[in-house]
Parts: C-alpha cells; sequence; structure tokens
C-alpha cells in the first residue's frame, strides 16, 4: 500500500497532534494522577492504550470503501440514538461532574456524543450527496435530516451536553450550507437554531452563568476556569515556561489534561506554540480540504470536508473556549484531550478521509 | 437533457467548492483570530498574567526553623521541640458546616458552637485545634478524606521531658514556640528558629509543591542551650525542698545551688512545682522564679557581712567583745530584742547566736557609711545580672537617708530586700575569697554547626573583701553549725559546714507592720570541698513554715540533705563517710532522673522497688520508648509502637494499675525539623 503525498501529509500531521497530545495528557496529568491514585503515568497509560484502539480504527476505516458508508447510514444513526439513550438508562449511564455522558463497561466508559458526532457527519454527508440538488426542497431535502438532528439534540440535552449539541447543529448547518441549501431556509434555521440556544441557555442556570460570566470575562465573576485558563496563556509569554512546568496545572486549572488541555500547552510553549499549534490545524484543514477537492464523487467531497470540519472544528472552538472568546463549554480539543472516546472517534474519522484520499481520480 | 444536468452538476459542483472556501475561510479566520488573542495575552498582557499567577501560587510563607533545645549540664533534655499534627479548615471550601461542627465535636472535644465559629465565612485558613493527640489524629483521617475543606499541618511542639523538673527556671513557649516566661523568654533570640519568607511554589490546595520546599539548614535552626543546671541536683534540690516544705507546713521555698567560683547555678528549686507542659492548668503565679524575681528581706543571713563590714573596717577584730545587753537594747524610742540573753560576745560569736543587738552595736560603731560601702560591693541593692528574665534590682536605699534605727535593722537584715539570687550570689563572694561573681545559668550555647556562639561573660570579677576577712567570716560562719549554735542540724560528720540561718519576720504591708505570724526561715552556706574543688553555695528558703519558725529546724536540715546529696555526687565523700544517711544508690538515683517523676515517685517507679507507685502506669509523654520497656517489661504481653522518637500517647493511660499480661500501645512522634 503506497502512500501518496496528501496520506503523508495526513498522518504527518495527525502523528504529530497525536504524540504532543500524548506528552501533554502526561504533563498535564501526572500530578492529578499522583494525587488520585499515586501513580503519575496513570492517565498516560490509559491514553495509550485508547491511542493503539484508534490507530487500528483508522487502518480499518483507511482499508473500508468510504462508498460502503452510505449504505450504513441507517444503522450508523439507529445505533448513535440507541447509545444517546441508553446513556440515560439509569445504571448504564456513568456520571461525572453532574453530567452522564459515559456508557459503562467493565474495561472503559464510552461516550456516546462522541460516537454520535461522527456516525452523524457521515450520515449527513451521504444524505446530502444522494440528494444532490433537492436540498433546496424544504419538505423533502432539509427536513428528514433536521429531524434526525432533532431527535440526536433532544437526547444529548439530557445528558447534558450542550457541547456536543451545538458541534453536531453547526456540523449540520455548515454542511447544508455547503452541499448548497437556500439561504431563505438558512436564515430560518439560524434563527431557530438561536432560539433553541437561547432556551437551552435560559433554561439552566449555570449555563446563563457561564454566559455572563463569558461577557463579563474582566470583571468579577469571570468563571473560575476561564480566569486560570487566561492566566495560564498570559503567563505562557512568547516562548513558554517550558514543558512540564506549567504551574496552572497544579490543580488551578480544573480538566487541565482534558477541555482546557491546550491552556497548559499555551503556558509551558507560549506564543510560539500556541501558533504551531493552529498551524497543525490549519494544515489539517488544508489538507482536508485537498481531499475534499479532489475526491471523486460528490459524497466522497462533503464526506472528507465534512470529517475534516468535525475535527477542526471543534479544535478551534475549543482554542476559542480556552481564550475566552466563546462561552465556556465542555468540548475536547481532538488528539490533546485526555478521552479515550474522543481519541478514537478522531482517528476514525482520519481513517476514512484517508480512504477518500486514496480513492482520488 | 443530459448536458443539462451534467452543467447543472457542474454548477452545483462549483457551488460546493465555493461554499467549502468560504467556511474553510472562516474557520481560517477563526485560527487567525487565535494566534491574535494569544499575542495579545501572551506578549502584551504577560506581565500582568504572570503577576497574578505569581501571587496565586508563589506564596511567600513564614517558615520558622525548629526551635533550639535546653540541656541540663549533662547533655539530657530539658526541653525540646517534637514535631505534632494540627488540624486546620478552608472554610470556604467546607459545604454543611454545621455536620462538620457536629461530628468534629467529640473528636476534638470542643464545642460545637465554637468549632462553628472557626468554620465561620469564607476564609481560606482557620486553625481548628493545634496539637493532636495521635489518638485524635486517627480518628480524624476519614474526616479528612471525605471533607475536601480539612486538613492536618505539621506544627512544632514544645515539650519538657523532666515536666516540672526546674519547671519555673526554663519557663515556657506560646503554641508557635516563641519564648514566653523564664529561660525560653531570657534566651528566646537563640532558642529561636530563624523566621524567614520563603516563597514557595504552592498548587491550588495550598500544598508546598516538593521540589521548591527550600531544604533545610542548620544555622536556620534554633541554637541549643546547655544550662549550668545539673538534672540530679536540681531533682533532689527540688525533693530536699519539698520535704522541707511540707513538713513544716510552710506556703512555698526556694533552695538554689550555686558554684561559688564561677557563679554557676547548679540547681534552682522552687515549691510548689510547676509543669511547663501543662501551663494553663496551672496557676499563673506558679510561673514565677521566685529565686530570681521575689525581693525578700533576708534577717540574719545578712550578718555574715555586717562581720565582714566589721573586719574590712579595721575597727574591729574578729575576738573583739561585744556587749549585747542582755537581750534588749534601746535605739532612739525602739527596742531590740534578741531571742536568748547574751552579755559579752566575741564577733564571731555574735554571728554564731545570731544576736541582733551585737550587729546593731557593730553597724553603729563602723557607721552608715563603710557598712553601706560593704553592702553594695557585695552586691545588695544591686542586680545580680542573672540572665534571666524581670530580675528586679535589690532595695537598699543610700546611707545618707538611714536613721539611726535604719542601720540597726539593715545590721540583722531588716528594711533591705534582696532576690535568693542576689543573696547567695554574695554568699558566693564570701565562699570563694572575696571575689564577685555574677550567677549565670547558661553554661554555653552551640549552633548547628556544632561552635559556641554564647559563653557567660568571664570578666575577672572584682574583690569586694580581702581573703583574709572571708576566711576570719568563714571560721565564724562554722560556728553556726556547733552544737549551741543556731543550726547544729546543718552539720555533716567529717566536713566543715559553714552556714547562716535566717528567720526573717514578713513585712506585712496591710498593718504596715513587722508580722509575728510569718516568717521566712532560711539557711545558706557551704561545705568544704577537697583541695582544688570550689565551693557550691546551697541555699534553702521555707516561706511561712507553721511547725516552726527558725531556719536552724525549718531550712536547716534541708540544706544539710542536699549537701550529702552533693558531697556523694560529687564523689568528695564516699558512701561509707556518710552511713548514718540514707543516701539513695547513685544507679538508682540516675535511673529515675533520666526520666523525672514527680518527687519521690521518680525513683520508686523506675527501680521497680516494691512500693506502691511500681505497679502503676506512668506518663510516659515525653520520654523515650526504652525508659518505658525498662519498666513495663515485666508486665508486657505485646507491645505496639508507632513512629520514631518520643513518645507522645500511650495506652493503658497514665494511672492505670499495671498487671502481667498486659498490651501495650505506644505512639512516638520524631523531635524533627522545623515548619
Amino acid at each position: 500500500m503506497s502512500l501518496k503525498r496528501d496520506e503523508i501529509m495526513l498522518l504527518t500531521v495527525v502523528g504529530t497532534l497525536l504524540g504532543l497530545g500524548l506528552l501533554m495528557v502526561f504533563n498535564a496529568s501526572s500530578v492529578k494522577a499522583f494525587h488520585l491514585n499515586g501513580q503519575s503515568s496513570f492517565f498516560l497509560g490509559r491514553q495509550v492504550i485508547f491511542a493503539i484502539f484508534g490507530a487500528v480504527a483508522l487502518f480499518l476505516c483507511a482499508k473500508f470503501d468510504y462508498h460502503w458508508w452510505s449504505k450504513l447510514t441507517l444503522p450508523l444513526v439507529l445505533l448513535s440514538i440507541l447509545l444517546l439513550g441508553l446513556v440515560l438508562v439509569p445504571g448504564i449511564g456513568h456520571q461525572v461532574k453532574g453530567a452522564t455522558r459515559w456508557i459503562k463497561t467493565p474495561f472503559f466508559n464510552l461516550q456516546a456524543s462522541e460516537f454520535c458526532k461522527l456516525s452523524f457527519v457521515i450520515y449527513l454527508s451521504a444524505y446530502l450527496a444522494k440528494k444532490g440538488d433537492k436540498i433546496r426542497d424544504f419538505k423533502r431535502g432539509l427536513l428528514p435530516p433536521l429531524i434526525i438532528l432533532g431527535i440526536v439534540v433532544a437526547l444529548l440535552m439530557q445528558e447534558p451536553d450542550f457541547g456536543s449539541s451545538v458541534v453536531i447543529a453547526a456540523l449540520t448547518i455548515i454542511l447544508i450550507f455547503v452541499s448548497g441549501a437556500r439561504f431563505k431556509h438558512l436564515a430560518g434555521l439560524g434563527l431557530l437554531g438561536g432560539v433553541a440556544i437561547f432556551a437551552a441557555i435560559a433554561g439552566k442556570g449555570y449555563r446563563l452563568d457561564r454566559l455572563t460570566s463569558f461577557l463579563n470575562w474582566q470583571g468579577q465573576g469571570t468563571s473560575h476556569q476561564l480566569k486560570q485558563s487566561l492566566i495560564a496563556y498570559g503567563a505562557g509569554g512568547i516562548s513558554g515556561v517550558g514543558a512540564g512546568n506549567s504551574a496552572q496545572k497544579l490543580f488551578y486549572l480544573p480538566e487541565a489534561y482534558t477541555d482546557f488541555i491546550v491552556a497548559v500547552w499555551a503556558e509551558e510553549f507560549g506564543l510560539i506554540g500556541v501558533t504551531f499549534l493552529a498551524f497543525l490545524v490549519f494544515m489539517l484543514l488544508l489538507i482536508g480540504l485537498k481531499i475534499s477537492r479532489s475526491a471523486p464523487d460528490r459524497l466522497g467531497t462533503i464526506l472528507a470536508f465534512g470529517l475534516t470540519l468535525l475535527l477542526v472544528l471543534q479544535m478551534t472552538v475549543n482554542y476559542w473556549v480556552t481564550l475566552g472568546l466563546l462561552p465556556t463549554k465542555g468540548l475536547t480539543f481532538p488528539f490533546f484531550s485526555y478521552g479515550g472516546s474522543s481519541l478514537c472517534v478522531s482517528l476514525a474519522a482520519v481513517g476514512v478521509l484517508l480512504n477518500v484520499s486514496r480513492q482520488t481520480r | 437533457m443530459k448536458q443539462r444536468t451534467k452543467r447543472e452538476s457542474k454548477d452545483e459542483r462549483r457551488r460546493l467548492r465555493q461554499r467549502i472556501g468560504l467556511v474553510a475561510g472562516v474557520v481560517v479566520f477563526s485560527l487567525v483570530a487565535v494566534v491574535a488573542r494569544a499575542y495579545f495575552l501572551q506578549v502584551v498582557k504577560h506581565n500582568y498574567y504572570l503577576a497574578r499567577q505569581q501571587s496565586q501560587c508563589n506564596s511567600s510563607r513564614l517558615v520558622r526553623y525548629k526551635r533550639g533545645e535546653i540541656l541540663a549540664s549533662d547533655g539530657k533534655v530539658l526541653a525540646a521541640s517534637i514535631k505534632g499534627e494540627s488540624l486546620y479548615a478552608e472554610p470556604r471550601r467546607v459545604q454543611d458546616k454545621r455536620r462538620l461542627a457536629k461530628g468534629l465535636a467529640p473528636i476534638l472535644k470542643m464545642k460545637v458552637s465554637s468549632l462553628e465559629r472557626g468554620l465561620r465565612g469564607e476564609r481560606g485558613f482557620a486553625w481548628l485545634k493545634r496539637s493532636l493527640t495521635p489518638g485524635q489524629v486517627e480518628a480524624l483521617q476519614p474526616w479528612c478524606k471525605k471533607e475536601p475543606g480539612l486538613a492536618f499541618s505539621k506544627e512544632a511542639r514544645r515539650i519538657y521531658p523532666n515536666r516540672d523538673l526546674a519547671g519555673q527556671v526554663l519557663g515556657f513557649t506560646n503554641i508557635d514556640c516563641q519564648g514566653q516566661e523564664g529561660l525560653e523568654l531570657y534566651y528566646d533570640e537563640y532558642l529561636q528558629g530563624r523566621q524567614l519568607y520563603v516563597s514557595m511554589e504552592r498548587d491550588a490546595r495550598r500544598q508546598v509543591v516538593e521540589s521548591s520546599q527550600s531544604a533545610e539548614l542548620d544555622h536556620l535552626k534554633g541554637k541549643t542551650v546547655y544550662l549550668t543546671i545539673d538534672r540530679r541536683l536540681q531533682a533532689w534540690a527540688e525533693q530536699e525542698l519539698e520535704t522541707a516544705v511540707t513538713g513544716s507546713r510552710g506556703k512555698g521555698g526556694v533552695a538554689l545551688v550555686m558554684d561559688a567560683d564561677n557563679g554557676a547555678v547548679l540547681a534552682m528549686a522552687q515549691y510548689p512545682r510547676f509543669n511547663p507542659n501543662s501551663k494553663r492548668k496551672n496557676n499563673p503565679a506558679l510561673w514565677r522564679n521566685r529565686a530570681v524575681t521575689d525581693l525578700l528581706e533576708p534577717g540574719s543571713t545578712l550578718k555574715a557581712f555586717t562581720l565582714v563590714a566589721a573586719l574590712e573596717s579595721g575597727i574591729f577584730k574578729i575576738d573583739d567583745l561585744v556587749d549585747c545587753e542582755e537581750g534588749k537594747f534601746k535605739v532612739g524610742n525602739r527596742t531590740i530584742h534578741d531571742t536568748h540573753e547574751y552579755g559579752l560576745l566575741r564577733l564571731d560569736e555574735v554571728l554564731k547566736y545570731s544576736s541582733n543587738i551585737g550587729c546593731s552595736k557593730i553597724a553603729e560603731r563602723i557607721g552608715a557609711e563603710r557598712f553601706y560601702a560593704v553592702l553594695k560591693n557585695f552586691g545588695f541593692g544591686s542586680h545580680s545580672g542573672i540572665d534571666y528574665p524581670h530580675e528586679p534590682s535589690g532595695r537598699l536605699r543610700p546611707w545618707q537617708k538611714w536613721r539611726e534605727i535604719d542601720l540597726c535593722n539593715h545590721s540583722f537584715g531588716q528594711g533591705v530586700s534582696m532576690t535568693s539570687v542576689q543573696l547567695v550570689a554574695a554568699y558566693a563572694a564570701l565562699a570563694n575569697g572575696g571575689h564577685r561573681v555574677t550567677p549565670h545559668l547558661v553554661a554555653k550555647i552551640i549552633n548547628g554547626a556544632g561552635w559556641t556562639v554564647y559563653e557567660p561573660p568571664a570578666k575577672k570579677s572584682s574583690r569586694v573583701c580581702s581573703s583574709k576577712v572571708a576566711q576570719q567570716v568563714d571560721r565564724a560562719l562554722a560556728l553556726v553549725v556547733e552544737d549551741d549554735g543556731t543550726a547544729p542540724q546543718a552539720r555533716i560528720p567529717g566536713f566543715r559546714v559553714m552556714g547562716k540561718t535566717g528567720t526573717a519576720q514578713k513585712f506585712d504591708f496591710a498593718k504596715k507592720s513587722y508580722s509575728h505570724k510569718n516568717y521566712r526561715a532560711s539557711f545558706v552556706g557551704y561545705v568544704d570541698p577537697p583541695k582544688g574543688q570550689s565551693r557550691k553555695i546551697v541555699y534553702v528558703m521555707v516561706d511561712e513554715p507553721r511547725s516552726s519558725i527558725y531556719g536552724g529546724l525549718v531550712a536547716a536540715p534541708a540544706f544539710q540533705r542536699i549537701n550529702r546529696h552533693l558531697l556523694s555526687y560529687l564523689n568528695y565523700a564516699s558512701q561509707t563517710e556518710l552511713a548514718t544517711l540514707t543516701i539513695p544508690d547513685y544507679e538508682e538515683e540516675e535511673a529515675g532522673c533520666s526520666v523525672a517523676e514527680n518527687g519521690s515517685e521518680r525513683v520508686e517507679n523506675f527501680t521497680g522497688n516494691a512500693t506502691q507507685a511500681a505497679n502503676v502506669m506512668p506518663d510516659f509523654t515525653g520520654r523515650t520508648i526504652r525508659d518505658a520497656l525498662i519498666l513495663i517489661g515485666s508486665y508486657r504481653r505485646s507491645v505496639k509502637i508507632s513512629g520514631q522518637g518520643r513518645i507522645v500517647s500511650q495506652k493503658p493511660q497514665p494511672g492505670t494499675t499495671l498487671e502481667p499480661g498486659l498490651d501495650f500501645v505506644f505512639h512516638l512522634s520524631s523531635e524533627s525539623s522545623e515548619i
């Protein structure tokens, strides 16, 4: 199996992200891990195992003809909904910090929303590729995916997982947009989405708090997480405090090895590191676009773009959150943040992307 | 048709690409915004955020290095610092304060309301209880695991392993190990570990980050203070003083042993005793080291200096006769009495029989100015310079203000006052042949590197009387213990004993006259040691004795017993020479003393004598495990020991009756480092 230039580039970028990610997981979690169970490499060890599983998933997806995915959309969507439903069943769902987002298994906890994100992108790409121009028709084109989106979001909000809901909704709107939907419909959708988001925020006190704390992030009420994240960035300076020297990870920064891991990265490697990481994201976007562009068919184009966006969007949003440019929500930085489901799904997405690339004309 | 679809699909394709490009452009813009924002935070505002970070994690903390030990002259510990656990809370992290207070109250033996007060508010730190017992620590462990706002902190605690041995002399520290009283206060500057603001990195849970903790440096620790106090002599002095006070149903008393050549205090005993380990339980009046801080009228013990003045003046010779007026002598409108009626007495006999009239007549002959000069030379009316806080100056009015009756009164020790130490220091000058000495309690102070950083000033002291006069007074003082002297009970067979009784009426400040009920009975003197050895002044004073008021009867026996211990201990006398007395065996005493207990129990507990006290569990707090194992030897079935260092708690509790087959538990705590 010979690799094309794009594929080598893609694997290089992803490999770099994954390598740095493992370093950061160890770096940011060792103190907490030692505090929890006296073994500083606890989280690293688990993340390495997840990475191995993820690599297998990547390999399998790269081998699997992406056209087949369009025939598997129904089972994928049903499985997603089933998993999201199972999370909510007491005894199966695993609760962390007030949110039930995981399905307990003997070896690991599966985060259903991560699986859902990937399958939804695959389903949507297949649907949009099939419908083609018919997406301009509301009832027959636009409505079906919106109904499924509604079901998925409704289930996600039960966990609750506001971040994943927003990401999936945003991806849906973007993919519908790129596949040629009418601006009229998009405006209506945007309005609907805005109302839904507003309702979700107003309905939960802590989200409102996060929003208000975000809106006056220089004021007193700034959320602790954000304050500590900004301190991490600011203290890093141009070249950072050096690998392993972050002070913010010493329990100041909550979620230092998950949602806010890039803040630790920014503290240790400074503006140079932040720029380098942004560059890697940019490269991932570029390669994804190239694959998408040269994909053999409409399905390949939309699928490649959707998967690229799935990764890049989460990265960018995570960056913005940690920089205080968006309100805090529970979103990971793919390949960096600790978490098996996120890592495996992200690597699987890269696998599908690779397969699209392999079938380039 | 087909072409149209193709064009359409081409349009579609172009539109798709365009829109993808648009979205990608937005993403790229977002990434540029990331870098721009990061530039603002990391370059423009870098110093601001750096300062904020430093203020939250680099807390400079006051580190107090370990306080130095106070050791007896034999190097055994009299005061030491051990590390103990203290409990603190972060009230702002405690959710249910009431529940926590209720749960902790029985363990800490505190009131729920006072605990709640401690937990009140949004503070980040509050001590709940300091110096916990190991049992409490154990009971609190599960609470600390459950409650994130609750934690232990290691703190140094001052302990006095010998308990009330030299309690008042040592004084005590406060809970922060700062000297408050006694030697702990006087030498605080040396004992105190250096206090430094050490900047250290801390995590958000306020724990010091390991790597940032500065290494402990020897020179930052408190210095070790070696006392001149000899533990055994101190124990004997305390024991004999107690016997003398309780035997005479007195209110209290003081006993001193001082090396006459250099002023080193070998023992400074006081009754009632004071245990600095539990100062809260004691009356603050017990803290006072009366030997140093209490002014008292010396009474007849001053007469030795009247004799010195007489001989120094040249007006009198030792065998000159003085008419003692058969017990009554009018001075102005006052009459001076003697206890017995004497006619003509030689100068040394005036001292031997302690004639007030004889002394008055001598003083009148030599005159106030010369008498005053001699008293002043011997240190009366001034500070002795002892290294102990709050020493008052003795009271001796200038001679110009003396009336005739004052001169007479002063000659037998009324109307002047001094501390016991000042009196003993004056006797030391007499005993060493006429040199003033500065009394002192500290022999040397050693720093962490083993260098001596302080020694008592060894200045060549001034001569206050000729050695000839001193010898003549010696001989006169030796008469006091003869059969017809005032203190035959001070005599020790085979040794030349010199001393002087004192039976001073206490001044009743309410009635503004001398009391006829309340006396201070004292005896001060010394025994001739073998050639080449220094004399040791021994002083015993009993306050308000009831069975008898006379120094010769109340204080002299204690003087004699302390001297016997001393002679035997210093190997000046063999056991056989002192056979008439039951002197405790040296080895037994040592075993007893090394873990000093109260009074006579000290010996009995640790020698395993078949006494009542032997089968009662003593309080081992502050002692070594070895001490404990020796005692419990035959009783133990099992012994559990945790930790290392000195014992901080024990099972069974002190006072439990011991019987064979018991299970013992000892918790130890190391005497280690600061913080």
